[in-house]
C-alpha cells in the first residue's frame, strides 16, 4: 500500500467555495440589502457556509483536514495540458482564431508523443483551418482570423 | 378529449400533396448534425433556419422546425456516450452511464440504446400530446412559481446526492453552483458579483461553462490515455450490435414508459424542460433500481431513462406551445417566432379555431419518429467511427469545436474565456470529488429558482402561510425532505435491525 501524504487541495476547494459564497453574498448585500434581491442568495449561502463548516469539523475529528487526493491521476502529465488549453484561448484574438487553432493542435499533438512530422502539421493545418474556416462562414459574428479571408 | 372531423382534416393537409413531407429528412439530418456537434445547439440551428422558413407554409414550417427538433433530441445523445460531452444540456445524464459503456467497448450498444430509447420515448411524447392536450394545458396553469421553486430545490437535492457516499460535497456543489447562477442582473435590475464587468451582466455563460465543466475537464483527464476505448478489439462499428442495442433497450419497458411521463410532464412546465426532465427521469430510475451502485457504470437502463425523457419532452414542451403559447425552451422559443412570422398565436384560442393544423404537426410529428429510426441508423455507423481516433488526435480537436462553438454562442471572447475557466474548476471538482452534474444544474437553474421565489414572494406579500395553503408545494417539500434524510435513516434502520438479529 502507498504510504499516504497529505494533500491541502481539498482543504483549500472547500475555503475556496467558502470564500466565494461569503464574498458574493456581501456583493449582494452592498448592491442592496432588500428582501427581494437576497430572497434566495442570503438563505442559500448561509446553507452553503454551514455545509462546509459541518464539513470541516467532521474532518477536523475524523483526522483528514489534509486527506489525500481522491483522485490519483497523474497531475505532471495533465497540468502541460491544462496550461497548453489556457495560452490556446487566451491567444485567440492576437493569433487569431485560424493560426491559434492550427498551433494549439500541433503543440498538443507533439506534447502527446506525435513524432510523425507529416501528421502533425497535415493534421493540425487541415483540420484547424477547416473549423475555423467553417465557424466564420456559419456564425452572424466577426471572428478574428490571420490567414483566412474574413 | 379527441375531435375526429379535426384529425381527418388534419391528415388532409398532410397527405393532400407532397410538399410538406420534402423538408422533414433534411430538417432530422441538419438536427442530428446540430445535436451531435458540442457547443452547436438545437435551438441555434433552428434559429439559423428559421429565415427559410418564411418561404415555407405554415405546416411545412412546423414539419421542417420540429423535425429539427426530433434529430437534435437523439443527436445531442451521440457525443454524450462516445466523448463524455452533453450535446445540449438534455443529454446529461445520457452521459453517465452511455460514456461509461463506451469506455467499456460497448459503445454500438449504448447508441443503438439511445436511438431506441428516443424513439419510443419521442412517439410516446406524441401520444400523450395527441390524446391529453387539453388537460395538460390545464395541468400546466395550476403550476405556479412557488411550486417551480420546490421542484427545482428537489431536483437539486436529488442531482447533488447522486454520490451517494459525498453527499455534503455534492450539495456544496450544486448550491455554490446555484449561487452561481444568480450571478449578473437579477430580476429586480440589480447587478450582483459582476466585478464590474459589463460582460458578466447577463450572468455566466451556462452553456459555455457547461462545456468547460463537462467536456474539458474530462477531456484533461483523458489525455494520458490512448484511445476513448482501449481494447483495440471493442473499436469495432458493428451495425449488427447497434441493433442489438436498440433491442436491448426493448427490455426495459417500464423505464422507457416512467421516463416517457417523467419527460411529457416535465417538458410542459416552461423554463424547465429536457434539462431537468433527463435528470429526474435517471435519478428516479436509480432510486427503484434493485442495484443503483451499477449506475455511473454503464448501466444501459440510465441511457434509456434519459432519453427516453429527453425526447418525450419535445411533445410536452410542444403542448405548452400550443395550448398556452408559452415556449418551454429554446427551441420552442424558436417555433414561436415561426408562429409569429405565419401571423398565427399559439394558445387555447389557436386549439379550437385550428384543431386541424394541431393533429397535423402531432401526426406528422409520429412519422417524423420512424423517419428517425432510419435516418439515425444510417448516421451511427459515420459518427461511432470516433472510438477509433487516438487520444492525441481527438482531444484537441474535440477542444477547439467546443472553443469555436462557445464563440458562436457568445459572439464575443467570453464564451471561449467561460470554457477555459469552468474548465479547470470542473477539473478540481472531479480531482477532488465535488459533483460536476450537480454545479452545473445549479448554474443552469439558478436564475429560474431565485424568479420563481420572488414571484411566490410578491404573490404572497411575504407571508409565509402562503406556503401552507398550497398543497402541491407542500407535497412536493414532503418528497424534498423524503429524499434528502430516506437514505441515511434507512441505513441506520438496516444498521440497528441487523445488530439486533446479531
Amino acid at each position: 500500500m502507498p504510504a499516504q501524504k497529505r494533500d491541502y487541495g481539498d482543504f483549500l476547494v472547500l475555503i475556496g467555495l467558502a470564500s466565494f459564497t461569503l464574498w458574493y453574498l456581501l456583493d449582494a448585500i452592498s448592491v442592496s440589502a432588500q428582501p427581494q434581491n437576497l430572497l434566495l442568495i442570503l438563505p442559500l449561502s448561509v446553507i452553503v457556509l454551514s455545509i462546509i463548516a459541518i464539513e470541516l469539523v467532521l474532518r477536523l475529528k475524523q483526522g483528514t483536514l489534509f486527506s489525500i487526493a481522491a483522485d490519483e491521476e497523474p497531475l505532471h502529465q495533465t497540468l502541460p495540458v491544462v496550461v497548453l488549453f489556457g495560452a490556446y484561448v487566451l491567444s485567440l484574438e492576437t493569433l487569431g482564431f485560424d493560426v491559434a487553432t492550427v498551433l494549439f493542435i500541433a503543440l498538443f499533438l507533439i506534447l502527446k508523443g506525435e513524432r510523425n512530422w507529416l501528421a502533425v502539421v497535415g493534421f493540425s493545418a487541415a483540420f484547424g483551418l477547416a473549423v475555423a474556416f467553417f465557424f466564420s462562414q456559419m456564425l452572424p459574428y466577426p471572428m478574428t482570423l490571420l490567414l483566412l479571408p474574413s | 378529449m379527441i375531435d375526429f372531423g379535426a384529425v381527418q382534416q388534419g391528415l388532409d393537409l398532410l397527405f393532400s400533396n407532397f410538399g410538406p413531407w420534402l423538408v422533414v429528412i433534411p430538417g432530422i439530418v441538419l438536427g442530428l448534425i446540430f445535436g451531435a456537434t458540442p457547443g452547436l445547439q438545437i435551438s441555434m440551428a433552428m434559429a439559423i433556419f428559421l429565415p427559410m422558413t418564411m418561404y415555407m407554409d405554415f405546416i411545412q414550417a412546423m414539419l421542417f422546425l420540429t423535425a429539427i427538433f426530433t434529430g437534435g433530441s437523439f443527436g445531442a445523445g451521440i457525443p454524450a456516450i462516445l466523448m463524455n460531452i452533453p450535446g445540449t444540456s438534455s443529454a446529461i445524464a445520457t452521459a453517465f452511464d452511455g460514456y461509461p459503456m463506451a469506455r467499456k467497448g460497448q459503445h454500438n450498444q449504448a447508441l443503438g440504446v439511445a436511438l431506441a430509447a428516443s424513439v419510443v420515448g419521442a412517439l410516446m411524447g406524441y401520444l400523450v400530446l395527441f390524446f391529453m392536450i387539453q388537460p395538460l394545458s390545464y395541468l400546466v396553469l395550476r403550476l405556479g412559481p412557488s411550486e417551480m421553486f420546490v421542484v427545482i430545490l428537489w431536483g437539486m437535492t436529488l442531482i447533488a446526492s447522486l454520490k451517494g457516499e459525498q453527499v455534503l460535497k455534492g450539495l456544496v456543489a450544486g448550491f455554490v453552483g446555484l449561487l452561481v447562477g444568480t450571478i449578473g442582473f437579477s430580476e429586480i435590475g440589480l447587478a450582483r458579483g459582476t466585478m464590474g464587468q459589463t460582460y458578466l451582466l447577463d450572468g455566466i455563460p451556462v452553456i459555455p461553462a457547461m462545456m468547460g465543466m463537462f467536456a474539458a475537464s474530462e477531456l484533461f483527464k483523458l489525455a494520458n490515455k490512448g484511445f476513448i476505448v482501449e481494447s483495440a478489439d471493442s473499436r469495432k462499428v458493428k451495425v449488427s450490435e447497434i441493433f442489438e442495442g436498440c433491442k436491448m433497450a426493448m427490455r426495459y419497458p417500464v423505464v422507457m414508459l416512467r421516463g416517457g411521463l417523467i419527460g411529457v410532464l416535465v417538458g410542459a412546465v416552461p423554463g424547465v424542460g429536457s434539462s431537468v426532465s433527463n435528470l429526474l427521469s435517471y435519478i428516479e430510475t436509480k432510486r427503484r433500481d434493485k442495484d443503483p451502485d451499477s449506475f455511473g457504470k454503464g448501466n444501459p437502463k440510465g441511457v434509456v431513462a434519459s432519453e427516453a425523457a429527453n425526447s418525450s419532452s419535445e411533445g410536452g414542451s410542444m403542448a405548452t406551445l400550443l395550448a398556452l403559447g408559452i415556449p418551454g425552451g429554446g427551441a420552442t422559443a424558436v417555433m414561436l417566432a415561426a408562429f409569429a412570422m405565419h401571423n398565427i398565436t399559439g394558445g387555447p384560442q389557436f386549439i379550437r379555431q385550428q384543431t386541424d393544423v394541431v393533429y397535423a404537426i402531432i401526426f406528422a410529428n409520429f412519422a417524423q419518429v420512424f423517419l428517425l429510426v432510419i435516418v439515425g441508423l444510417l448516421f451511427i455507423p459515420l459518427l461511432a467511427n470516433i472510438v477509433k481516433v487516438p487520444m492525441r488526435y481527438l482531444i484537441p480537436s474535440v477542444l477547439v469545436l467546443a472553443v469555436m462553438g462557445s464563440f458562436g454562442l457568445t459572439g464575443n471572447m467570453t464564451g471561449p474565456a467561460t470554457v477555459l475557466v469552468f474548465a479547470v474548476i470542473g477539473w478540481i471538482f472531479r480531482h477532488y470529488g465535488y459533483s460536476v452534474p450537480a454545479a452545473v444544474i445549479g448554474m443552469l437553474l439558478g436564475s429560474l429558482a431565485e424568479k420563481s421565489l420572488l414571484h411566490s414572494y410578491q404573490i404572497s406579500g411575504g407571508e409565509i402561510s402562503y406556503v401552507f395553503e398550497r398543497p402541491v408545494t407542500l407535497g412536493i417539500l414532503a418528497l424534498l425532505l423524503f429524499s434528502l434524510f430516506s437514505q441515511p435513516l434507512m441505513a441506520r434502520f438496516s444498521t440497528w435491525r441487523a445488530a439486533k438479529q446479531a
